[in-house]
Formats: structure tokens, sequence, C-alpha cells
């Protein structure tokens, strides 16, 4: 057994536990256990195996259990960084039967379009405090605008303004593509209404759009970007008081969202004066094709062809990734090519995943670095 | 007012609820009038009924001037003045993006040659031009801000013009009914602003002044931003522009635990450095400077930043003997890129 022998796991395992010291063990404990660097997750149940699935996708990531020999107790143990958020969810394999459970220990959980999950908190990780309501914060509107577009026809589209709106001043521009799952998921409408309370960015106008067919129109389509370009700002900027200035515009996206931000900036460089990219599906290859599905061929070649010819199309952007998503690799690789072509970049790293909950964490420090706040001008 | 009462109390910060007791017994005992300017706050915001609150219960009554809205009425009464002063800002902000960029490339230099490991023979003279061009980008901003809003008085005349002019008596009318000043923390670059475009300076130097914070800042001769706790990490110190130098000898930082990275010697040693020859002095709650005229005193001290960058705490400031001259500066990390601001 690799598991460290002074953890609480290792010793109920040399000591061939009873069922009933099992029931105490389990009684003694908070779950996943967190020791140090170590944290175990613990299933307790009959089967032919469990495995922890801690992506998103699951299998790709999953980590056989362990059992302990004469008892229907399963574990492993990871190092994780203290910091850690990670998400997960057991499969326990009976036969040829294979289902995803929720860890029944853990009362921690999140959820996203693709379902539910348990989450294990590294014991430094704090769920920040701005990304939860304050009764003191005034909260923005969402009104929904509609926009017809002549390259994808007629969207509606949830626009924020913030506490304090006035049409007689002008206001930044954020576009938030895949808005329902920024909105839905990683709280975004209660984050910009306590950035701008804190005054870590200013009071801004934030679009949040949905695509209709996701990954035709965000995998580097030029129909997308000229609804972007062409049809929303524009009407964005009819319908509300908005800044022209490039600077003063910034673009969302998180995993292919992200490829859709940088391809329209690509595309129309220039116009979006400041990029968010969360997570990016910078897919790309060095030698031959790309084992990924072929509906992403499109970003392969967008990435390609940027890798050979890296130009300038913003002025600032931020990107983040957690270091458990496989995408880890892609963003790392982009960021050299985006710097070289004098872009001002800022890229972050995280002990998380490729989830909503990793992208709410990190909008404090995105948003705030492309739109800073007044916050260094007051002195109290 | 007592013979021997300061000229200026200036107080830490107060993040909290106001809290302006024992500032104002210094200033001169109660009854009187005590004229309050928090234009440094939105409207919405608490601190002017918490400062008239504090006044009333001290026993003295608060005269609110009410600059924020003055202002909003004289440009809405006089648009012209109100384009040329939009006019103004846009071209303060546009000097601000072009020292901030100046001022990056300075100190990445001046640090770069700090750190080479060459002889220090070879050295020094680089080490000495490299610090010269920090010192020339924080002067050459701070003379072309004032040089922007020379031109816009010249103008157009604000104190002259009748909307403005108006306000401006009603406000001195009632400075000059009151026995202090109460100037609170808030937005810096407003409260200077609206100080400037008013021409308060010479009326309110006539009073003694309680002041904290971004209120204390605008009251010395050269203001400086800076925060090293932003949410994406620290930036550069700059200078926002010449204050209404009524508080001379120091440069304040106000919640200086709280804003500053004191374990960053380097860094403090080049901000001594560029507020030269003022003295860095820090503030955080609870804290009580005196100013008389001559000399800053405080119970226990005041906490000053030495020319090396070091804390050290001294019992007296006398500008006129204790300034100190420009020092040069040595290697300390890189730091982050400065944020934005909205108004200067």
């Amino acid at each position: 057994m690799s598991t460290p022998p002074e953890l609480a796991i290792s010793e109920l395992a040399l000591s061939g536990p009873t069922p009933e010291d099992l029931e105490r063990f389990l009684e003694e404990h908070d779950f996943p256990i967190r020791e140090g660097p170590h944290t175990t997750f613990v299933f307790r149940g009959e089967a032919d195996s469990i495995l922890l699935g801690h992506w998103l996708f699951g299998t790709a990531a999953a980590r056989s259990m362990e059992r302990i020999p004469g008892t229907d107790l399963w574990f492993v143990t990871l190092d994780l960084p203290a910091d850690s958020r990670v998400e997960y969810r057991f499969q326990r394999v009976s036969g040829a039967e294979a289902e995803w459970i929720l860890d029944p220990r853990n009362p921690r959980t999140v959820r996203d379009p693709f379902g539910v999950f348990s989450v294990c908190h590294g014991a430094r990780y704090r769920k920040p405090e701005w990304t939860e309501e304050d009764p003191v914060v005034g909260r923005g509107e969402l009104t929904v605008t509609e926009v017809r577009s002549r390259v994808l026809g007629i969207r509606r589209v949830p626009v924020y303004t913030p506490v304090g709106f006035r049409g007689s001043r002008r206001y930044p521009l954020l576009i938030v593509l895949d808005g329902d799952g920024y909105l839905r998921y990683a709280n975004a409408r209660t984050v910009l209404d306590n950035l701008i309370h804190r005054r870590e960015i200013p009071p801004l106008i934030a679009a949040f759009v949905d695509p209709e067919k996701r990954i035709r129109e965000f995998a580097n389509s030029a129909s997308h970007a000229e609804f972007l370009t062409a049809d929303l700002v524009p009407h964005l900027q009819q319908e509300f008081p908005i800044r022209l200035r490039p600077d003063d515009r910034g673009l969302v996206g998180a995993g292919l969202g992200a490829v859709a931000a940088l391809t329209a900036a690509w595309r129309h460089p220039g116009f979006f004066g400041k990029l968010l990219l969360q997570s990016g599906s910078f897919t790309f290859t060095d030698v031959g094709p790309s084992t990924r599905t072929s509906l992403l061929d499109p970003v392969v070649d967008f990435v390609n062809a940027y890798r050979e010819a890296p130009r300038r199309v913003s002025s600032r952007i931020f990107l983040s990734c957690g270091i458990y998503e496989p995408l880890i690799y892609e963003n790392r690789s982009i960021v050299p090519l985006l710097r070289e072509s004098g872009m001002e970049v800022r890229y972050t790293e995280v002990p998380d995943g490729h989830n909503w909950e990793s992208w709410r964490d990190r909008l404090q420090e995105g948003l705030s670095w492309l739109f800073p706040g007044p916050l260094w001008l007051y002195y109290r | 007012m007592p013979l021997d009462a300061p000229r200026a109390v200036v107080i830490g910060p107060q993040p909290g609820k106001i809290h302006l007791g024992a500032g104002l017994d210094i200033l001169g005992p109660p009854p009187g009038t005590v004229a309050a300017i928090t234009v440094g706050w939105r409207e919405t915001e608490p601190v002017a009924r918490e400062v008239d609150r504090e006044l009333e219960r001290s026993g003295r009554e608060p005269a609110p001037l009410l600059i924020g809205e003055r202002v909003g009425r004289i440009f809405e009464r006089d648009p012209e003045l109100a384009r040329a002063h939009r006019a103004l800002q846009e071209g303060l902000l546009a000097e601000e993006k072009l020292y901030r960029a100046r001022l990056r490339q300075a100190i990445e230099a001046s640090r770069a040659v700090a750190r080479l490991g060459v002889g220090e023979r070879y050295r020094a003279p680089y080490v000495e031009e490299a610090w010269k061009g920090i010192v020339a980008a924080d002067r050459f901003h701070i003379e072309h801000q004032a040089a922007l809003w020379r031109e816009f008085r010249a103008a157009f005349r604000p104190t002259e013009r009748p909307v403005l002019r108006a306000e401006r008596e009603e406000l001195e009318r009632i400075l000059a009914g009151s026995a202090a000043v109460v100037l609170t923390g808030g937005q810096v670059a407003v409260i200077r602003n609206r100080l400037l475009l008013l021409d308060l300076a010479g009326a309110l130097s006539r009073l003694p002044i309680l002041a904290w914070s971004a209120g204390a800042m605008v009251l010395t001769r050269r203001v400086v931003l800076f925060h090293d706790r932003l949410p994406y990490g620290s930036v550069r110190p700059e200078f926002l522009g010449e204050g209404l130098s009524m508080l001379p000898g120091a440069a304040l930082f106000p919640d200086a635990g709280g804003r500053l990275d004191l374990e960053d010697r380097q860094s403090l040693r080049e901000l001594a450095g560029r507020v030269a020859p003022e003295r860095a002095v820090l503030l955080d709650p609870g804290d009580q400077l005196l100013w008389d005229g001559e000399c800053w005193t405080a119970d226990g001290g005041i906490r000053t930043l030495s020319p090396e960058g070091d804390i050290e705490c001294v019992p007296q400031l006398h500008p006129s003997r204790d300034l100190q001259p420009p020092r040069k500066p040595s290697f300390s990390p890189v730091r982050a890129s400065p944020p934005g601001s909205e108004e200067k």
C-alpha cells in the first residue's frame, strides 16, 4: 500500500477493523479526510470496484479505490495542494453495471449543466466572500433585449445594468459568452454587484449571450464573430449608454467560449480591448491530425495558424486555467504566443478543475485587472 | 479657539464608524459651527450623516458644505464650464497613462541596473542616472498636470464665472462663520478636483482643520496614490499631482498597515526617495498628528520612512529642518502593473 502509514486510513487498514471499528471511524471523521497534504476519499458499500472520478468528465481521470481487506470500505489518498478545490463523484461497478454517485459522506455539492457533483475543499480553500450575496450591497438589474442578427437570427440577451445606473453616464461593456452558465453557476450577477460595490471594478454594463449551436458557433465561426461585432455591440450601443472605445469593451468566455472570444478578437483585431479567457480549449497539433473530435477541427486550424503567426488582437488578456484539467497544457502553450504579439497578458493557474466555480473564483482577479476600479483612489 | 491650538489635526483612517471626539477637542472647545467637507463620498453613502452626528454629539453645530451638490449645480447651469472641465479631465487622464507607461519603464530600468553584478565603481553612476529617470518622470507628470489646470483656469476663469462665483461666495460665507473645518477621507481625486475647481485653499487655510486619509492627503504638497493589496497584487505608487500645500513636510500614507507591504523594504526605500524632500508619514487607525504651523507632533511619535526605507518613529517633524534629500534606489522585485482611475 502506497498510502503513508501515519494517515488515519492506514491505521484503520492495518488494524484489521471490525464492522464496529468501521462505523466508529466513519463517525469520527469528516469526509474526505484532510491530513496535511493528503486527502483521503472514502466510500463504504459493496461493489466489484469503486473509482474516484475527480474531473468533470470523469473516466479519463478516474482513480481506482483500494478496498480494506475483509471489509466493504474503499479508499484512495491523493496529495492535493491545500488551496485545492476538486469536484468528484464515485463510480460503483458491479458486474456489467456502473453508476456515478455522489459521496454520501460529504455534504458539499455543486451543480452545473452536467449534473451534481461532490466537492472537496482543501484545508486552505475558502469560498470567496465576494461571490455571496451581501445584504448591504445594492443589486444591479437584469433586463432582456432582443437582438436581430443578420447572421444568427433573433437572440434574446439578458443585460446587466449596475445599481445607481444613470442614462446620462457612459459605461464600459462586458460581453459574457455562455451567459446563462455564468449567471446560473458562477453567480456572475452577484459577483458584479460585489466587485462594483467594493470599487474593484467600475460600474459597467454586461450582456450575457448564449449560443444556440454551441460547437458550431464557438469553434472559430466567422458568423459568430460577425454577430458579436456587427450586430450585438451596435445594438447594445443603441439601447444602452455604452462607451465606444475598444479599451472599454471586454469579452469573456470559458472552455470553447474562450476560443469563441479569442477567435472573434482575431477576426476583428482591436475591436475588443479586453479579453477574459478561462480554461480555453486551445487545442492544437504539432504533428499530424488532432485526436479530438473532428467538430473541433476549426479550433485546431485556428490555434495552429495562431501558433504559426501570433498577432496582436486586443490590448489586455487575462487567462486562467485549472491545473487539474487536461487543458492546462494548451493554455500554458498559448500564453507566450499572446505575450510575443505585444499584448499585456496575465495568466493564472489554480488548483481546480474545468468547472464553473473555478471560473467564478477567478472573476475578481480577472475583471479587476482588465477593468480596474477606483479602489486605489479611496482612502477611508 | 485657544491661542496654542494647532492649525491642523490629522487622524488615522476611519474604516468603520467615524470617531472625531478627541481630535475636535484639540482644535478648540465647543460650542461652535464646524464646516464639513464630505465630497469624497457618494451622496448615498452614510459618511456625511455620521460626521454631522459626531459634531452634534460633541456639542457643535455641523455646517455641511455640500460641495458635490454645488459642483453638480454649477455644471448644470454653466454647460460651457462643464464641457471645459470634462475636457480637462480627459487631458489629465491621458497624461496619467503616459506617465504610467514612462514610470514603469523608469522603475524597471532602475532596478535592472541596480541588480547587475558589476563592480560598484562602474555601476554607481548608472544607478544614479537611472534613479534620475524615476524622479524626472514624477516631476514631469506633476508639472504637466499643474500646467493643464493653469491652462484651464486661464482660458475659462472659473472663479469669475457668475454661477461658480455665487456658490463660492456662499461657501466662503459659511467658512467665515465656522470655528473649524472637518475634511473626510474618500475618493482623493474627487476631493482634490473639487477643491481646486472652487479654489478653496485660501478660505480653508484661515481655519483649523481636522482631516483624515484622502482629505488630509489633499492638504499636502503632493498627493501620492498607493496600494500594494489590490485583488491582482500591488501597483507602483504614482503621484496624483499637487495638493493644496497647506500641510508641509509630510507625504501621508493612510492605512499604511493595510495598503502597504511593509516587509518590502526596497519598495519602501524607493517610496521614501520619491516623496523627498517630504517625509513619508504612515498613518493607521488611532493615530493622531498635530500641525502647529511650524512642526508636526504626535503622542508616542510620528511613524515615518527613513531614507533607507526603515520605519522609524520620530518625536517631531520640522519641515524647515528635517527635509531629506532625494535618495538613490537599489534593486527590488518588479511589481504588478498599475490600475486605472475614474477621475483625476
